[in-house]
């Protein structure tokens, strides 16, 4: 199992036949007073060394076509930061994600998810073809570790204030978001209690933990659409 | 003290209010014994003080119902009734070392004063007699002005206490407040914003976040001054934020 945990990108996945398709993942916030101490704290306790990080993510979703069917959602998550002169830009990501298992039980939340390397151009066109529709896009800057197999993030979130135009940007609020995520094949339950495990530890400086958002989303005055 | 007559339905009565003391006394003892047992065996370092404030607080609460079932009216009056000591012996009684966990042998002369009674000792009496004679001698006027003396410095101190407390609160506050690294509620509307699209839909024009404040201050300032003249609307613009306090044209004339 672990050899397969390990593996660098999802092409070597697949190569072997083994694809991470599990996303054990918690999530806290920080304020940014106080970020600059976590950071520290994560530099310490990380393997290897933070990196910086500017993304922009693009969501799409393809209404569900019968009645109750759910929504597919996929975003494209590419780099902003410039290219070193010489080097060629990484592809651009495509992450397919469904609803987070409701299991409360579990120490962390889980969902199916499916990364993969596309061309920015291309895919965006193919997934108009296919249906898909424009939903958000935030950009997101910040640092990234790495704890074993966990990938923890702090990133300060922003809004892009003119479609598409991802130079005029706000950030969203006084925080930055701290995910613990950590992709595995299915049947490494175990993982959980490890991410969890290292989340508590950096208490009670940051409270990392499942979200329950779908309530949030789903109460009066905070839908998607209040023109719907 | 009359001993009521033992009628069968009040001998019933009293048996179950003794069984239910014997029994409210035996939890009270299980609890302070447990407390004891802890505090000799257990390792120091695994004794907080949470737990053992826990523990104190739940034997002063089987304290507190005990008493507010002694006091209770539907419990027999226990006082009105005598308990004599019929018969006194100095060899060890092995029936009352049981009944009693060892912890009294014999029922002689020596004990049966301290366990049955009812009226301090009588030097301590005394003391309270003569106290009291003392009490009645001392002339009302004296007495009344060191009462009113005694209550200016309670109410002092207590004043003192109260000031000091709310200092203390004050700065628990301010220490809880300063140790907060995180909000909650920035934590759920971040997450909902990235895993939902909140607040950053495509839908959702930005402009309409930012909107309302800049729409709804010029109505206040209208409705607030019925007749602005030039001149007034100058002294508005000049002096937006004290608009509600000091703006003298805001007065009726």
């Amino acid at each position: 199992m672990e050899q397969f945990i390990s593996h660098k990108s999802n092409a070597e996945a697949m190569v072997k036949g083994v694809v991470p398709t599990q996303e054990y993942y918690l999530h806290g916030s920080i304020l940014d007073s106080n970020r600059e101490t976590l950071l520290y704290r994560l530099q310490g306790s990380c393997d290897g060394d933070q990196s910086k990080f500017l993304d922009h993510e693009q969501v799409f979703v393809l209404k569900g076509q019968a009645l109750n069917a759910p929504d597919v959602n996929v975003s494209i998550r590419k780099s902003l930061l410039p290219v070193p002169s010489g080097a060629v830009r990484n592809p651009c990501q495509m992450r397919y994600t469904n609803d987070p298992d409701s299991d409360r039980s579990k120490p962390t939340m889980v969902r199916t998810c499916l990364d993969i390397a596309v061309n920015e151009d291309q895919i965006l066109q193919y997934l108009k073809s296919l249906g898909f529709s424009f939903e958000y896009e935030f950009v997101s800057k910040g640092y990234v570790f790495r704890r074993g197999r966990t990938k923890i993030s702090v990133s300060k979130i922003h809004r892009v204030l003119v479609k598409g135009q991802t130079e005029k940007i706000e950030p969203l609020t006084e925080s930055n978001l701290i995910e613990f995520s950590c992709t595995a094949p299915a049947g490494t339950e175990h993982l959980q209690d490890e991410i969890k495990a290292y989340a508590d530890q950096l208490k009670p400086h940051v409270n990392i933990d499942k979200q329950d958002v779908k309530r949030l989303v789903s109460t009066p005055g905070f839908q998607n659409n209040p023109n719907a | 003290m009359a001993a009521p007559a033992h009628g069968g339905k009040e001998e019933r009565q009293l048996q179950t209010s003794i069984d239910i003391l014997v029994q409210r006394v035996a939890e009270l003892r299980n609890k302070i014994e447990g407390l004891i047992l802890r505090l000799e065996r257990e390792p120091p370092e695994s004794l907080n003080w949470p737990s053992f404030l826990d523990n104190f607080a739940i034997i002063s609460s089987q304290i507190n119902t005990l008493t507010r079932f002694i006091k209770n009216e539907k419990t027999i009056q226990l006082k009105s009734y005598e308990l004599l000591p019929l018969s006194l012996n100095p060899n060890i009684d092995e029936n009352l070392r049981k009944l009693t966990n060892g912890r009294v042998h014999t029922f002689n002369h020596e004990l049966v004063p301290d366990y049955l009674r009812t009226k301090p000792e009588p030097e301590v009496e005394e003391r309270g007699n003569t106290l009291t004679a003392k009490a009645i001698t001392i002339n009302t006027d004296v007495v009344n002005k060191q009462m009113a003396s005694l209550n200016n410095a309670v109410h002092k101190i207590a004043e003192l206490i109260e000031h000091e407390r709310e200092r203390f609160e004050a700065d628990i506050n301010q220490r809880t407040q300063t140790a907060q690294s995180y909000r909650q509620k920035d934590t759920e509307e971040l997450v909902a914003s990235i895993m939902y699209g909140k607040g950053i839909s495509a839908n959702r024009a930005v402009s309409q976040v930012t909107q309302p404040p800049q729409v709804s201050q010029p109505q206040t300032m209208q409705n607030q001054i019925p007749n602005p003249s030039n001149a007034h609307m100058y002294q508005q613009k000049a002096i937006k934020t004290n608009i509600r306090g000091s703006n003298p044209y805001n007065r009726p004339q």
